[in-house]
């Protein structure tokens, strides 16, 4: 399946708002929608995180179903698993992707586990929503981008929306889905202004999005990496190289068929992602290009991730350590053997 | 009593075992029960006792793969417990869970079929001995983390509470338990939001194979008292004192 980027809602009106509004216009679609879906999480209602995603949520829904919860992440997480057994569809916020740490035994040893182990007869439909991405001056324990790890893990769902569009669709997929679903949101696109249908509607998980069409070298990338990738893109057109660039937008499941039918039409793949590059999705990725399009391919798959170590604060610093429009068109550029 | 229905917030129970101070509070409402019921609950007592010894010989006889943590000595309190409960009440127990899921319900033949990683097993084999789920009994899974599964059952008391129904949720738990933060966390929100929620420590004093002495400072009960949980230390070998407490 090729680009899904034109509305699949016809005849309601199609707005430019921001990512993070898409975001919330999604939550308050599906609590309308469905008694069962509330939300829980630390500074989420009055405060409406410290993103402001989520304001006006809870005058809209009240306290009961806009629930501000104790600095609890682990707790929060294994009550959302509970409820969800149970016949409620929370969506637990995890206000920064790097304090999933604090909740990784309640994702990886419960949400994960809890269908398949009890033989496919409990369910749960949990979403946890989070952060990734670096750039924003937060150091080490608030710039991570962790999706690697529960991609890892079979029983869990994991997404990574790069448009309004993408965000507004995925999360209605996300919350009507039975299993656990992670859902990852760059805290640095909130602001991304995209076309985002009014009303209804929903993307299905495994299907990768071609954000550019283009038949010399193809650029996957995921998230925050998208806006860079298309930069790059940009760039290299003027170079007379048409690149393409896909979206997986889910690391599981992951559309294999539209990443190697690509690789096999352009014959040279980068993978751009913002978590770190060591052990990260791009190996995963690259692996599956590599071993799908093995004959077609005429250089290696080129991986692109964050430098392996903490984040810095210094700005400076912090800079270098994501891969930039730059950094990803000299990379294509070799590969092309245009340098 | 035949409806055990938590009123207000949380309750933590710590049953002692072996027995030592604990006086009995059963008294007179247990001259108010029909003996047919403390048979009954004798019965079941004697069913665990009998599946477990069997567990205990497919074990060392090498027929039954994995692990077996039996609840042998322990039987009271699961039954105690949920003799007390509904059918639609929850529990989540632990992997030395055998007893709770017998007493929540579960049937002898698709237990053992599970344990021995049958498809007819109540997880179809996929879950085993310390993984058995049963939704009609109520049974969220025995879980295999320990304390793995006080966010689960705190979390069905929420849903409980946010669906309207009068269900509650029993979290059974070892003393080993009491050195897992995600039990204070989850403690925490059940006090503060008044869930129908029962946290049963069954404190059989080994934390695996060490002693709670060297693991378990202060009081045990202190830790639920802190949080604003009514609290009650019961004997863990005396039936009547779990399905009656509270």
């Amino acid at each position: 399946m090729l680009s899904t980027t034109t509305s699949q809602n016809a005849g309601q009106g199609v707005r430019e708002i921001t990512l993070g509004q898409a975001i919330r216009e999604a939550l308050a679609e599906e609590m309308r929608r469905d008694p069962r879906v509330f939300m829980m999480g630390e500074d989420i209602a009055e405060a409406g995180t410290p993103f402001k995603v989520l304001s006006g949520l809870v005058e809209e829904f009240g306290t009961s179903r806009v629930i501000d919860t104790p600095i609890s992440e682990a707790g929060i997480t294994g009550m959302g698993v509970g409820v969800a057994m149970t016949g409620m569809r929370p969506i637990v916020d995890i206000m920064f992707g790097d304090f999933i740490g604090l909740a990784m035994d309640q994702i990886v040893n419960q949400a994960a586990k809890v269908h398949y182990m009890s033989g496919g007869k409990l369910k749960v439909p949990l979403v946890v929503r989070t952060t990734l991405g670096a750039t924003r001056r937060t150091a080490a324990q608030h710039s991570q981008s962790l999706h690697a790890w529960v991609s890892h893990i079979p029983g869990l769902i994991v997404v990574l929306p790069s448009t309004p569009y993408d965000a507004k669709g995925l999360l209605k997929t996300a919350i009507r889905d039975d299993n656990p679903v992670i859902f990852f949101e760059d805290k640095m696109m909130y602001q991304l202004k995209g076309p985002v249908p009014e009303g209804d509607y929903t993307i299905p998980f495994g299907v990768a999005d071609i954000k550019r069409p283009g038949n010399d070298i193809t650029i996957v990338a995921t998230s925050s990496m998208v806006q860079i990738a298309l930069a790059a893109a940009d760039g290299l057109e003027k170079l007379d190289i048409s690149a393409e660039v896909i979206d997986p937008r889910t690391m599981y499941p992951l559309d294999r068929d539209t990443l190697i039918d690509s690789a096999k039409k352009t014959s040279r793949v980068i993978v751009v992602d913002e978590g770190y590059e060591r052990y990260g999705v791009t190996a995963e990725i690259a692996a599956v290009v590599a071993d799908g399009a093995f004959y077609f391919l005429d250089a290696p798959v080129k991986r692109m991730g964050a430098m392996n170590v903490p984040v810095p604060f210094s700005p400076a610093l912090e800079d270098l350590t994501v891969p930039t429009a730059d950094s990803v068109m000299e990379v294509a550029k070799t590969l092309c053997g245009r340098v | 009593m035949s409806q055990s229905k938590a009123s207000g917030s949380g309750e933590f129970v710590e049953a002692r075992h072996p027995a030592s101070d604990q006086v009995s509070t059963a008294g007179a409402q247990l001259l108010e029960t029909e003996q047919v019921r403390w048979l009954s609950i004798y019965e079941q007592m004697l069913k665990i006792r009998i599946f477990e010894e069997h567990v205990n010989q497919l074990y060392t006889s090498a027929k039954m793969p994995g692990l077996a943590h039996l609840y042998i000595g322990e039987e009271a309190i699961a039954v105690g417990v949920c003799s007390a409960l509904r059918r639609d009440d929850y529990i989540t127990s632990t992997h030395r869970g055998h007893g709770h899921c017998l007493a929540k319900g579960a049937s002898v033949d698709r237990m053992f079929a599970e344990l021995l990683g049958k498809e007819a097993g109540y997880c179809r084999g996929k879950g085993g001995s310390m993984h058995i789920a049963d939704q009609e009994t109520g049974n969220l899974g025995a879980n295999a983390i320990v304390g793995g599964s006080a966010g689960i059952a705190t979390g069905a008391a929420m849903s409980s509470k946010m669906r309207g129904s009068d269900e509650v949720t029993v979290c059974f738990f070892g003393d080993g338990a009491l050195g897992q933060g995600v039990l204070y966390e989850v403690m925490n929100m059940a006090s503060l939001w008044k869930l129908p929620v029962i946290y049963v420590c069954e404190n059989n004093q080994y934390n695996e194979y060490t002693h709670n002495s060297e693991t378990t400072a202060g009081e045990m009960s202190a830790r639920a008292k802190a949080f604003g949980i009514p609290t009650e230390e019961v004997d863990g070998q005396d039936v009547r004192a779990g399905h009656l407490s509270r």
